[in-house]
């Protein structure tokens, strides 16, 4: 316990209170409680039935949380001093969090059962699938592809290397739309890619599901390249000359040495290609035919549900994407910090 | 006289030892691997790339250039450039505020402030552009009655482009500035103090100019991004053409409404200016490598 306090009190038992670290704390556990408190005070008061009622329609205690944490920003804002603190958290709250307390609010009005019963639609299911699966498709591909690539730029040397390096970066660098256009002029029937494809094989690209999995493609292939480029740079060749000599082929060498120290990064970059791939529209908008059950994806159904004014179901598709990314974001961090513990633990050992 | 041992490098099997075939594939792979890259980098994103060109060639330089009379291109152009005129200096000053504040500084929750800042780009832009229409949409919104009382038009229309084009690049400059003023220190800064500088001059003569660079090439993503930004500002702009057309909005219109000439011509528009961002992107990048390279030199003498 006085570890804890000792850190509002950095001068000792005698010495000043910190006070801006008690405010932080009080008003974050405020922000926290208030709602729970709210829920437990309701069943208090009107029972079992009262209790039911405050959870299907939290709303005015989602509402009571995200004034907390508003009141919050604007509280650090008063109290931290230098100017650069304050445009940063004004203009965090302006565009950041007033759109993301929009989102939740407007989410959470809608009642759980009825977000349950919009989100787990048959309409939105398909769409989900998909989304996800494609975008699984699309990474794993590029997860593979990504470590050659970026192996041939990092140990081969070969004429239009530098091109090629720079065209890795063109899916970042062209506007999605551009994209989309470019993907269906070639993989559309009379395309240069689509019309070959589809007499050897039968199958039309552009306009069904295989053009959206092409276009998630093309989206995150940079990705998994430029977070595996400065690992595989960084490796010692020395360890590699030890596994030959110690008698391991070049594949057990490549299995056993140089891809354990890669994958963390490759899992990070195909982490960070799927959440793009998932929440990529500009592209695959223009590249799919957009009909439901076949190659509609959930951002493009967020958009139609907003053009038939269908707020509601507009917004709980929505929501569940925030959550996605929400978790996607925090696995992609989770994969970051065990790269950096196993590089860590690898250099001190 | 002692003996010559050979450098173990240039030991080689003698001539007729036959290679094994395992041998001859081991020698293969890297061609292998520069072939299969090649190939893949080719079809997935050259050939696309190509595509647009010749497609917007096709009839020659006379019809290409004929499709920059159109009223509605241009205007999408005009949008879209005061778009980023907008957008982009906004996010010049947040982003070297929140530079400022957060790097040279350790604080509980400073890895989470930086995940906060970097949220745009794990949020799908089309959620980013339903964020804006459900706060500020005058019949839905959580803020229509302020919306409505005050008579502003955000939604549908071009301050809605505008914060979305905001929200969905202001991460850039941040993210580039902030690990290049972390390794710099702060020693330069507190000089200048004790010689009697103020914080605005410490900002403008010290603190500026020693992340130029970084602060150029966030500058570089912040432009490409925000002149092609397409799924957040389609869901907000409600796409009304030589209104609240931006020119990527403008690509997909006209090639949904079969003017294929003018979509490409519109796109190698937007395309040229990603292939100049590139270049630049590239150029800036090598001026970076060798700042942080003599900067890590110094440290080393020091």
């Amino acid at each position: 316990m006085s570890a804890i306090w000792s850190r509002w009190r950095p001068g000792g038992p005698q010495g000043p209170i910190r006070w801006p670290g008690i405010l932080w704390l009080l008003l974050a556990l405020a922000a926290i409680l208030a709602p729970v408190v709210g829920v437990l005070l309701r069943a208090l008061v009107a029972g079992p039935a009262g209790f039911a009622a405050a959870i299907s329609a939290p709303a005015s205690l989602v509402a009571l949380e995200i004034s907390g944490a508003l009141l919050l920003v604007l509280l650090i804002t008063v109290l931290t001093s230098t100017w650069s603190w304050r445009i940063t958290w004004l203009y965090l709250t302006v565009v950041l969090f007033l759109p993301l307390a929009a989102m939740v609010l407007k989410a959470s009005g809608v009642g759980l059962a009825s977000f349950w019963e919009t989100a787990t639609s048959e309409e939105a299911v398909a769409t989900y699938r998909i989304s996800f699966g494609l975008a699984l498709v699309a990474s794993l591909l590029n997860g593979v592809f990504g470590l050659v690539i970026a192996w041939a730029l990092i140990r081969c040397r070969f004429p239009g290397q530098r091109l090629l390096d720079a065209l890795i970066d063109l899916p970042f660098a062209l506007p999605t739309a551009v994209a989309g256009l470019a993907l269906t002029a070639v993989y559309a029937k009379d395309g240069w890619l689509g019309g070959p494809i589809q007499r050897l094989f039968g199958v039309e690209v552009a306009f069904s599901s295989l053009g959206v999995a092409v276009a998630m493609v093309f989206i995150s292939l940079p990705f998994v390249v430029r977070t595996v480029e400065p690992v595989l740079r960084s490796l010692e060749k020395e360890q590699e000359e030890a596994a030959w000599c110690l008698g391991a082929g070049r594949g057990q060498t490549f299995l056993r040495v140089v891809l354990p120290q890669l994958m963390p990064a490759i899992l990070s970059g195909v982490a960070q290609g799927y959440s793009r791939a998932v929440g990529e529209y500009g592209s695959v908008v223009m590249i799919s035919s957009n009909v439901p059950f076949r190659d509609l994806i959930t951002p493009t159904l967020i958009v139609q549900k907003l053009e038939e004014y269908d707020f509601g179901g507009a917004t709980v598709i929505g929501a569940v994407m925030l959550i996605f990314s929400l978790i996607s974001l925090l696995v992609i961090n989770l994969i970051q910090v065990w790269g950096q513990w196993y590089q860590g633990g690898e250099s001190s050992a | 006289m002692p003996p010559v041992i050979p450098p173990l490098e240039t030991l080689r099997p003698p001539r007729w030892v036959k290679p094994s075939f395992r041998s001859r594939l081991a020698s293969l792979m890297p061609v292998l691997i520069v072939i299969v890259a090649c190939l893949y980098v080719g079809v997935v994103i050259l050939l696309p790339a190509a595509a647009v060109v010749a497609q917007a060639f096709a009839k020659g330089l006379g019809p290409y250039l004929d499709n920059f009379r159109s009223e509605e291109l241009m205007s999408a152009l005009r949008l879209t450039l005061i778009t980023a005129a907008v957008a982009v200096p906004a996010n010049c000053v947040f982003g070297l505020a929140a530079a400022t504040a957060i790097a040279r500084r350790q604080f509980r929750g400073k890895a989470l402030l930086l995940s906060v800042i970097d949220l745009p780009f794990s949020i799908s832009p089309v959620v980013v552009g339903l964020m804006l229409v459900l706060l500020y949409s005058p019949s839905n919104g959580l803020l229509s009655e302020l919306v409505n009382s005050q008579g502003w038009k955000i939604i549908f229309s071009v301050p809605g482009i505008i914060l979305a084009t905001i929200i969905v690049t202001f991460p850039f400059m941040a993210r580039e500035v902030i690990p290049l003023l972390e390794e710099e220190g702060f020693d330069q800064e507190e000089a200048a103090k004790t010689l009697g500088a103020n914080d605005w001059q410490v900002f403008w003569k010290v603190t500026l100019p020693s992340v130029r660079w970084a602060a150029l090439y966030g500058l570089i993503l912040t432009t490409a991004r925000s002149l092609g930004e397409f799924g957040a500002v389609s869901v907000v702009s409600g796409n009304i053409s030589a209104k609240t057309q931006t020119l990527p909005l403008f690509v997909e219109d006209a090639y949904k409404q079969y003017n294929t000439e003018l979509a490409f011509g519109a796109a190698t528009v937007l395309g040229g200016v990603a292939i100049v961002s590139l270049l630049l992107k590239i150029a800036v990048e090598r001026i970076l490598e060798h700042d942080k390279a003599t900067l890590a030199e110094e440290r080393e003498a020091g």
